[in-house]
This record gives structure tokens, C-alpha cells and sequence, in this order.
């Protein structure tokens, strides 16, 4: 045979010539003295080069820092991510809604009842406050919020579909920049904050919604949006298309609100005005002058109130003197020490006064009710009688078994870390269960505390939502425990589920014993679910990130 | 057990699969990036890793792999490894000293600066071949080539380091 090739030597180097071409090349080896000392170099270099990029690898791989890995997040993480923004989402809108509407009127109905002389001058002190700082702050934090959570969910979105790095911060410019020329949240508002005066003249018209803080208040233009005001003197002649939203020491109303009006102030007067939606109101004099209507439901709650237009529906009324003389489309129920019905007064419905005694009621004859009159006792929580005897109450344990498993079921998907918990032996039973009981006592005392600063208002809120979500999360998580301890570790999670919350929602239903095996239960699940987020976030604040 | 079990892993090959990648890309920054997305891989298929495989072996056919597909996708224009018998004509006749005669190991920068020079058509086999020490058919598949277009690709490797480090030596020993 003639000399072997270049070719043919690399690879029979390489041991990598199919069989019978290496049988040739081999016997020809023994021949060709100069082939052989070819063969000899380059099986020599194949060699070399090996040893030389392994050399050279561990060189300078030395300084190459391993970078943390992050296991994928997969439809997990994502559905985490997406239920953390969603919850925050949620919150954020909550608080907002809380905070200007509910709170402040349920907190200065249930402070009419102990009666503080100065309630109004702090509580529109405090939303002048509020206002001034409150907004703004809340603005920014809102968009930080959900602007820094979106991010994280696209980084997350991003991650999972294996984009390479330079594709992610691409999409990250593009995501920042987009956020900037996107909208606030809450741009079509107009804020006007002065220290004496603030008049809208007949002949103005805001499109926006309005907020105005000042001594004074004069509204006597056309509000196409909400009207959110506080201040020391508020009248109202003018017509708001939205919601009206007031507080402040007195409130004259004469003009026209085409939604619900929501207020609080010492005197809360409506003279010939109309109320297009509900009326809420909490004061300590309301009055309500013949002139005047509200076309759904009235709320109101104060010393005395004095009703003399109509109610469209409902009128509920909590005071220590109600007198009515107008006209109700529908009942009139009454808390109160004291009801007179005067003048030419018309219920359409019933007449439900909740009184300690009967003698309370003046009923001038003129008064026209369509419906029964009642006497009630002031409302009571619990009827008498075994609750075991009713069929709505197992109805009801069933409901909550049914909820509690389907919570429990997405709940243990999204945390997979807690199927493999246990409650321990004794001693660590008791830390767990003191931790629990920690947890229970502290969130809700330091909630309080931060939300003291006003500041911290948003955090507070948080942790008692996160708070009351781990209430509930920790008796599932015992049961799930339970469960696995009754059956063996092999049995499908539905089933060991199932058994566990059935085991402890009798448990917590016995008669006598189930209020206390409630809290233990519940102890014991928080500070397992506690210790679980401590173990799963070293050195990280836990209470206030219950489950996030 | 899953997360903790491969985080050793991790922690024990990163480097060396790190190593591996900045070869085949010619770039620390995407040996990076391709690195971290060979241990996603790895760690979303853990549950069909057959523990009777070396670790390593497994988690190298993921990063070639990888790192091939990103070479593919870099390389528009036909195929990554050009035409066998195109490749064919063109290795060089003469014969140029082998590499080992060259250069002696203390010198290993001069080949690593000549491997980093060539071609991503060479580089990949070469690496595959001597630094992964895969098999002839093991690059074939991968790179999904016949075995000899593996063989002659390998030459022609070694003729272009072998010319370079001819001209390179010459250069710095003047």
C-alpha cells in the first residue's frame, strides 16, 4: 500500500478509523518506518493538545465565581408571582377604599356612641393630614408597588421561557421606559389645598375628580367626578355627578349629588338637596329638611337626627333622638333610645324600633305606616337552642371542609416545602405551638402600633391581611399534618388532605372542648407555618410576610 | 431532597461546565449565560437522570448541546460545518511540524490563544474531540455529521493551529 494519509493517521490517532481501515493502516505502520514516525507525532499532539486545554481550563476557571443558582420557577413560581401581585393589587385598592370610605365612617359611627367632644376637629385635622401627605405618599407608593411587582413578574415570565440575558434587558428598558410614559394610576385628579378658602364658582365646571382641603369649602360649581373634602365649614350648593365624600365640622348640602354622599361632621345639615345614591352619614346633629331627597338607602348615625325629607328606600338610623316627618319608600329601622314620628310622616314598609323600652315611641296620629310596626330588643348575636340540631349548620361545616380542602389542595401546590412538615416531638411541639401563640399575640399589636404613624398605614394593613390569611392557612396545615400521620406517607395528598381537615373541623366543633382545640390548633399551625418561612427565609423579617 | 442533592452538583461542575461552554462559544459572558441555562435544563429533566452515568457526562452532552444550538442560531447562512468534501480539498498537503514539537506545555497560552482564534466550524470538534474527550462518533451525532467529515474537520483544526503557532512562535521567539 502506498503512504497512509494526514487524514488517516489523525484519526487512527484518535482510535477512530471504522475497523477494517484501521487493520490497513495498522499493518502498513509496520512497514513504513517514516508513516510510523508521523503516527508517533501526531498521537503524541492529540495527547498534548489534551493535557493543554485541561491545563488551561483550570487556570482560569480559578477565578470564576459560581453564581447562585436559582431553580426554575416553572408554572409554580409564575402562579406565586401572579397571586403575589394580584394579593397586593387587592390590597392597595382595599386600603384605598378602606381608608376614604368605610373605616373613617364606621370608626366615627361606633365614636357618636361614646361621644368625644372633639372628635370632628381631630378626625378632619387628621384627613387634612392625611390629604396634604397622605395622597401623594400613597400615589407613590402605589405605582412603586405595582410597577416593582410587575417587574418581578416579567423578570420571573422572562426567566422561565429561557431568554438569554441580553434579550431580558432589552425587555427591561422597554418595560421601564413604558412604565414611564404610562399613566398613573390616579392622574385624573386634581388636588387643591388651601389654608382658608377654596371656592368652585357657579360657573366652573371640574371635570376630574376633586380633592380640596381647607378651612372653608364652597362648592357651587358643577363636579363631573368624585368630590372628596375636608375642612372646618363645608357647603355644598352647587351639583357633584359622583360620589361626595365629606368631612368636616359643618356640612350644609343644597345642591345635587348624583351618587351616594358618605360623611362625618358635628352637624350635617341637607337642605333642599338630592342624594342620588346612598346616604351615609355619622354626625352628631343630622338634618334632613323637607325640601330635601335621597333616592336610595339613608344610614345615619348620630345624637339626633332629624329626617323631614324622603328616603327613597331604607332608612336606618342609630341615634339617641330620631325624629321623623318625611316620607320612605321602604322600612325604617330604627336603634334608638327615642323615635318620634310626626306630621304627616309615610312608611311605605315596616317600622322596626330596636329600643330597651316601648315608651320611646311618639306616634303622632297623623303618621301613616303602610307596614306592622315592631318592637325589637336590641339586636342579639346567638339564639338559644343546640346548634348541632339544625341541618344549615352541617350544611355550613361542610361548605367550610369543602373550602378548606381546595385551599389546602392549591396551597400545598404553590408551597410544596410544607407536605413534608411535621409537628415534631414534645419539646419542639411546644416551640412551635409558642411561636404560634407569639405570632397571634405580636402581628396584630404591632400593626396597631405602626399604623399609629400613619406612615406605616399600608405595612399594617398587610400584616393583619397576611395575619388573618395564616389564621386560616394554619389549621389547614395542621390538618394536612394530622393526615399524614394517620395514614401512611405513601397515601395520595387529596386523600391525607381530606382526612386531616375532616379530623380537625370536629375537633374544633365538639361541644365544650372545640373552642380551645381551635386555638391550639391554630397556634400550633401558625408557628409551624412561622418556622416554615423562617427556615425557607434566613435572616428575613417573617411576621409581616406570613405567606407571600 | 431534589433541590439540595443537584445544588451540590451544581456547586462541584459549575466550573468545569462553565469552562466547557466559554470554549465552545468563545465568550465568557454567553459561556455564562449558557452555563446557567444547561443547569435549568439539567435540573427540569433530574428526575430522568440515570444515576449509573457519570454526572458529568450528562451534563456536557446538555451544555454541547446548548451551546451548539446558540452557534446554529448565530450562523445564518448554511451549515455550521460546512461540506465534507469541500473541507476535503482543502486540507493543506504539507507537513508542518506537529503541535507538540512547537510549543512545550509550560507555553499553553499560545494554544489557547490559536484555539480561541479558529473558527467556530474547528473550535467545536476540537473541543468536543480533546477537551471533552468525546468520541468520533459521540461529535458526529451531535453535531450531526458523518464521522469522517468529524476526522477531516479535525485535521484541518490542527493544520490551521499548527500554521498559526508556526507563525506565533516564530514572532515572540525573534
Amino acid at each position: 500500500m502506498k503512504h497512509a494519509t494526514q487524514l488517516q493517521l489523525s484519526m487512527h490517532a484518535d482510535v477512530a478509523l471504522p475497523a477494517s481501515e484501521a487493520v490497513v493502516v495498522s499493518e502498513h505502520l509496520e512497514t513504513c518506518p517514516s508513516c510510523l514516525a508521523r503516527f508517533a507525532e501526531i498521537k503524541d499532539e492529540a495527547g498534548f493538545i489534551r493535557s493543554t486545554l485541561q491545563i488551561e481550563a483550570r487556570e482560569n476557571t480559578g477565578e470564576v465565581t459560581v453564581p447562585k443558582f436559582s431553580a426554575p420557577s416553572g408554572l409554580r413560581g409564575f402562579a406565586l408571582a401572579n397571586l403575589a401581585t394580584g394579593l397586593v393589587i387587592w390590597l392597595t385598592q382595599f386600603l384605598w377604599k378602606t381608608l376614604f370610605g368605610e373605616v373613617i365612617v364606621n370608626a366615627s359611627t361606633w365614636v357618636t356612641s361614646i361621644y368625644l367632644p372633639d372628635i370632628y376637629a381631630m378626625s378632619s385635622a387628621t384627613l387634612l393630614y392625611l390629604l396634604k401627605e397622605g395622597t401623594v405618599m400613597f400615589n407613590a407608593y402605589l405605582g412603586f408597588v405595582v410597577l416593582s411587582l410587575f417587574t418581578a413578574t416579567t423578570l420571573w415570565y422572562l426567566l422561565m421561557h429561557r431568554k438569554t440575558r441580553v434579550t431580558m434587558n432589552i425587555c427591561l428598558v422597554v418595560f421601564v421606559m413604558g412604565a414611564m410614559v404610562f399613566p398613573a394610576p390616579v392622574n385624573a385628579l386634581e388636588v387643591r389645598m388651601e389654608e382658608d378658602v377654596v371656592t368652585i364658582a357657579a360657573s366652573e365646571t371640574v371635570d376630574d375628580t376633586l380633592l380640596i382641603a381647607a378651612e372653608t369649602i364652597l362648592i357651587e360649581g358643577v363636579i363631573k367626578g368624585d368630590l372628596m373634602v375636608a375642612g372646618r365649614r363645608v357647603v355644598i350648593s352647587g351639583t357633584v355627578e359622583g360620589n361626595l365624600i365629606t368631612f368636616a365640622d359643618t356640612i350644609t348640602i343644597s345642591g345635587k349629588v348624583g351618587g351616594m354622599a358618605l360623611g362625618a361632621s358635628s352637624t350635617y345639615d341637607l337642605r333642599g338637596a338630592t342624594v342620588g345614591g346612598d346616604l351615609w352619614v355619622a354626625g352628631e346633629q343630622i338634618g334632613i329638611d323637607s325640601e330635601s331627597s335621597v333616592v336610595r338607602n339613608a344610614s345615619v348615625a348620630s345624637r339626633s337626627a332629624n329626617i323631614d325629607g324622603s328616603v327613597g328606600k331604607d332608612l336606618y338610623a342609630f341615634a339617641e333622638t330620631v325624629e321623623f316627618s318625611g316620607s320612605l319608600g321602604e322600612d325604617l329601622e330604627a336603634f334608638a333610645n327615642r323615635m318620634r314620628l310626626l306630621g304627616d310622616a309615610h312608611v311605605a314598609g315596616n317600622v322596626r324600633f330596636r329600643t330597651d323600652s316601648e315608651d320611646g315611641l311618639h306616634r303622632a296620629d297623623s303618621v301613616r305606616v303602610d307596614g306592622e310596626v315592631e318592637f325589637l330588643d336590641m339586636p342579639q348575636e346567638l339564639e338559644e337552642g343546640s346548634k348541632y340540631a339544625k341541618i344549615k349548620y352541617y350544611l355550613w361545616q361542610a361548605a367550610r371542609l369543602i373550602g378548606a380542602f381546595l385551599v389546602g389542595m392549591a396551597f400545598l401546590w404553590l408551597v410544596p416545602g410544607l407536605r413534608s412538615m411535621s409537628i415534631g416531638a414534645d419539646v419542639d411541639t411546644l416551640k412551635t405551638a409558642a411561636i404560634g401563640l407569639v405570632t397571634v399575640v405580636s402581628v396584630p399589636i404591632a400593626a396597631v402600633l405602626v399604623a399609629v404613624t400613619l406612615v406605616g398605614l399600608p405595612i399594617s394593613f398587610m400584616a393583619i391581611a397576611a395575619w388573618l390569611l395564616g389564621l386560616y392557612l394554619a389549621k389547614i396545615v395542621v390538618g394536612a399534618v394530622i393526615g399524614q400521620l394517620l395514614l401512611s406517607e405513601s397515601d395520595s395528598l387529596p386523600r391525607t388532605l381530606f382526612v386531616g381537615l375532616l379530623i380537625v373541623l370536629i375537633a374544633v366543633n365538639l361541644p365544650f372542648i372545640g373552642g380551645i382545640l381551635n386555638l391550639v390548633l391554630t397556634i400550633v399551625g401558625l408557628g409551624m407555618l412561622v418556622q416554615f418561612l423562617i427556615g425557607t427565609l434566613p435572616g428575613r423579617e417573617h411576621r409581616d410576610y406570613e405567606e407571600i | 431532597m431534589r433541590n439540595a442533592a443537584f445544588e451540590i452538583l451544581y456547586k462541584d461542575y459549575y466550573v468545569r461546565v462553565f469552562g466547557l461552554c466559554r470554549r465552545l462559544l468563545n465568550s465568557s459572558e454567553m459561556a455564562e449565560d449558557a452555563a446557567q441555562e444547561a443547569f435549568m435544563r439539567a435540573y427540569r429533566s433530574f428526575g430522568k437522570y440515570d444515576t449509573e452515568q457519570p454526572f458529568w457526562q450528562w451534563i456536557a452532552s446538555i451544555a454541547n448541546h446548548h451551546c451548539i444550538d446558540l452557534l446554529r442560531q448565530q450562523n445564518r447562512t448554511g451549515a455550521l460545518f460546512g461540506d465534507e468534501a469541500a473541507e476535503l480539498e482543502q486540507l493543506a498537503d504539507v507537513d508542518a511540524p506537529v503541535l507538540s514539537k512547537l510549543i512545550s506545555v509550560q507555553e499553553a497560552g499560545f494554544l489557547n490563544k490559536a484555539v480561541a482564534n479558529l473558527s467556530a466550524k474547528y473550535r467545536v470538534p476540537l473541543v468536543l474531540a480533546y477537551f471533552n474527550q468525546f468520541s468520533y462518533e459521540e461529535i458526529a451525532q451531535e453535531l450531526k455529521i458523518s464521522r469522517n467529515h468529524v476526522g477531516i474537520l479535525l485535521l484541518r483544526a490542527k493544520q490551521r493551529l499548527r500554521a498559526d503557532l508556526v507563525s506565533d512562535t516564530g514572532e515572540a521567539r525573534k
